[in-house]
């Protein structure tokens, strides 16, 4: 396997040195590009006490492209599909390299805070957020206490 | 090859070809399909450059602009500045090739900024269209209507 | 080049497959679009022209276990038919018998295994082989 960029190996030192609160990330052994995440749900978010694992995957063209990243534990979310996918615009259209792995996962963080349903990716949960605000954070709630136990 | 460059010897073109089209391509970027005249010109340009052009509005800067930015002195380098694609210190290198993005003052490694300029027009720290400070194009230059004229 | 993880290489197929940007000749999707783990697939191949297939669409089942892409997936047709590489009893294409699913690469995709399986279909020894009723299921 190729040699891993001297920004990576800075970037993963410093998640495991200097972590930031509430997350955690870590490469796995065989895949150093590849990286178990969890996130733990804001505070007065309706993902409060949930903890939620996700999986990014640095590509070769990494930091020229963005990390690819995905929701393991389900969750209901305007911008969260069935399969994971996040719907966030610094990983498509507004990536830079200036951009590094702890800024992706807080800006994950910060997307679990405040829902945005009129820039949906989950188009059904979009529509019911839309509808009735309290009834989806009912569920968005109800969903964490179902599934995104802390071990 | 196409027939239009079989025809206008574009595989040997020299600088002044090259910078006409690149004004031709500034053109296109800017007024797109809507203009008649553009699009009657636009039937001399090879379709795959063509779609080439339209994909690259969201796309990188000219290399002209990549390969004009103005580097900085290794002197006004300080120890611990980093480049924050890299994330290397900029004097780990003994010959540092740094540049400065024009207005934001943003700086990079050279080797690190082109890649990204290459296909962005944002500066990687503050989103700055770094194009959109330089002058616009003069389209009255005689060499574009030439071509026209020859080609209409 | 790095090794694009199981997920993320399967998120990319089905992007693909969604936006129908593969060959008009084959499809395929998640058989549950709320699964998660992504492991089961259906897929269609179009029967090759100039054949005993042609016109016919065949659906497929696909199954990318644990280890898939390093691994291939293993997959069985529901549309009955008739070829060598194909379990008679169970639809099932026999991996012994098919040089895409034996000399499996990491680079192959499930676009790779159903255009390959077309190919089988067409091939001289393979076309004119008589086949079960249109329509009729393993």
């Amino acid at each position: 396997m190729a040699s891993l960029p001297k920004r990576i190996i800075k970037e993963t030192e410093r998640l495991v040195s200097d972590p930031v609160p509430g997350i955690t990330a870590q490469p796995h052994e065989d895949n150093l590009r590849y990286f178990q995440v969890t996130i733990e749900g804001p505070q007065q978010s309706p993902y409060e006490s949930g903890v939620f694992e996700l999986e990014l995957f640095l590509p070769d063209d990494y930091p020229m492209e963005a990390p690819k990243v995905r929701f393991l534990t389900k969750i209901y979310h305007p911008n969260i599909d069935r399969l994971g996918r996040i719907c966030l615009d610094v990983l498509k259209t507004n990536w830079s390299p200036a951009l590094q792995i702890r800024t992706v996962l807080l800006s994950i963080q910060a997307l679990l805070a405040s829902p945005n349903p009129n820039d949906p990716l989950a188009n059904d949960v979009a529509e019911d957020w839309i509808k009735n605000e309290e009834a989806a954070i009912e569920k968005a709630r109800e969903w964490t206490r179902l599934y995104a136990k802390p071990k | 090859m196409s027939a239009y460059e079989e025809e206008h010897n574009i595989s040997n073109e020299d600088n002044s070809r090259r910078e006409l089209r690149a004004q031709i391509h500034e053109l296109y970027q800017e007024n797109g399909q809507s203009n008649t005249l553009l699009q009657l010109l636009s039937q001399l340009i090879p379709e795959s450059m063509q779609e080439e052009w339209l994909q690259g509005k969201e796309e990188g800067c000219p290399e002209y602009f990549i390969d004009s930015l103005p580097r900085v002195a290794k002197n006004k380098l300080k120890t611990g500045d980093s480049c924050s694609i890299c994330c290397c210190d900029y004097m780990d290198d003994q010959y540092p090739l740094v540049v400065e993005l024009p207005h934001c003052n943003h700086r990079f490694d050279l080797e690190c900024v082109a890649v990204w300029l290459s296909k962005s027009k944002t500066c990687p720290l503050c989103r700055d269209d770094v194009l959109s400070h330089k002058p616009s194009v003069d389209v009255s230059k005689a060499e574009i209507e030439e071509d026209w004229g020859m080609y209409g | 080049m790095s090794r694009v993880p199981r997920s993320f290489r399967l998120l990319e197929e089905l992007e693909k497959g969604e936006k129908g940007m593969g060959p008009e000749s084959c499809s395929y999707g998640l058989a549950d679009s709320d699964d998660i783990t992504m492991t089961n697939w259906n897929g269609t191949i179009l029967g090759p022209p100039h054949s005993n297939h042609e016109n016919r669409i065949y659906s497929v089942a696909i199954e990318c276990g644990e280890e898939y892409p390093d691994q291939p997936p293993q997959i069985k047709f529901v549309s009955k038919i008739n070829l060598p590489c194909v379990d008679q009893i169970t639809g099932e294409v026999k991996k012994n018998q098919f040089h895409t699913l034996r000399e499996w690469k990491r680079s192959y995709t499930m676009e790779t295994l159903l255009l390959d399986l077309r190919k089988e279909m067409a091939l001289p020894t393979n076309k004119k082989l008589p086949q079960p009723t249109e329509g009729s299921n393993f």
